[in-house]
C-alpha cells in the first residue's frame, strides 16, 4: 500500500474511532476491528520468495543485522519492557478493586487518561496505535 | 516523595530508558540495532509475530478502549 493511501485510511479510521468514548462497546469493537485483522495477517503470513527461511543465514547482500547485535538489542528491550509490566502491575495491585483506579499509585492508563480519553490526544493516540499496527502486521 | 510521586517517577524513568535505546539503536551505539530493525527480525518467526500483534492489541484495547 502506498504511504499516502496508507496515512489517509488510519487518518480517517483514527478519526471515526477517536470520537467513540472509553469504556464502550463502540471503542471496543473499533479496537477490535484492526487487531483482528492484524491477527488474521500475522497468523497467515507467508515469507516472501526468496527470503531466508527462518533461523537460517540471510542472504550475503542482505543488510538487516544479526548475531550478537540484535540479541544485545531484544535482550535490552526484553529487560525494559519486563520492568514495565512489573511496575504497571504493582500499581494496579494497589488499587482497592480490580476497576477503581487509586490516584496515589496510578498505573499507565490512568496518567495518560487526559491524553486518551478525547480530544486531539486520542485521535493522536489512535494514529500511533494503527500505525505500529500495519508496521508489525504487514506483509 | 510520595507514593504517587514514585509510581510516576518509575515511568518517567522507564520512558528515559526506552528513549535512550531508541537513540542509541538508530545511531549504531553500545552494539544496538535500531528498533525497526528488531521489529522485522520479531516479524520473521510466527511465534514472535504473534505475540507482539497480541501485545500491540492488548495496548489498543487498554489505552484506548478501557
Amino acid at each position: 500500500m502506498r504511504r499516502g493511501t496508507l496515512a489517509v485510511a488510519v487518518a480517517l479510521y483514527a478519526a471515526a474511532a477517536s470520537s467513540t468514548a472509553p469504556l464502550t462497546g463502540a471503542a471496543t469493537v473499533a479496537v477490535a476491528l484492526p487487531a483482528t485483522a492484524a491477527l488474521v495477517l500475522a497468523t497467515r503470513r507467508r515469507p516472501r520468495p526468496g527470503a531466508p527461511a527462518p533461523g537460517t543465514d540471510p542472504r550475503p547482500t542482505d543488510p538487516r543485522p544479526t548475531g550478537p547485535r540484535l540479541r544485545r538489542t531484544a535482550a535490552a528491550w526484553a529487560l525494559l519492557v519486563g520492568l514495565g509490566a512489573a511496575w504497571e502491575l504493582a500499581a494496579w495491585l494497589r488499587q482497592p478493586a480490580y476497576d477503581v483506579a487509586a490516584p496515589d499509585h496510578p498505573t499507565l492508563s490512568l496518567l495518560l487518561d487526559p491524553v486518551t480519553g478525547g480530544g486531539p490526544g486520542r485521535f493522536a493516540a489512535w494514529c500511533a496505535w494503527l500505525y505500529v499496527g500495519w508496521r508489525v502486521a504487514r506483509r | 516523595m510520595t507514593a504517587r510521586g514514585l509510581t510516576i517517577a518509575g515511568f518517567a524513568v522507564l520512558a528515559i530508558a526506552a528513549a535512550a535505546l531508541i537513540t542509541a539503536g538508530r545511531a549504531g551505539r553500545l552494539g544496538l540495532v535500531a528498533p525497526g530493525d528488531l521489529l522485522d527480525a520479531l516479524r520473521a518467526r510466527a511465534p514472535a509475530r504473534l505475540a507482539v500483534v497480541l501485545a500491540w492489541a492488548w495496548l489498543g484495547w487498554h489505552l484506548l478502549a478501557r
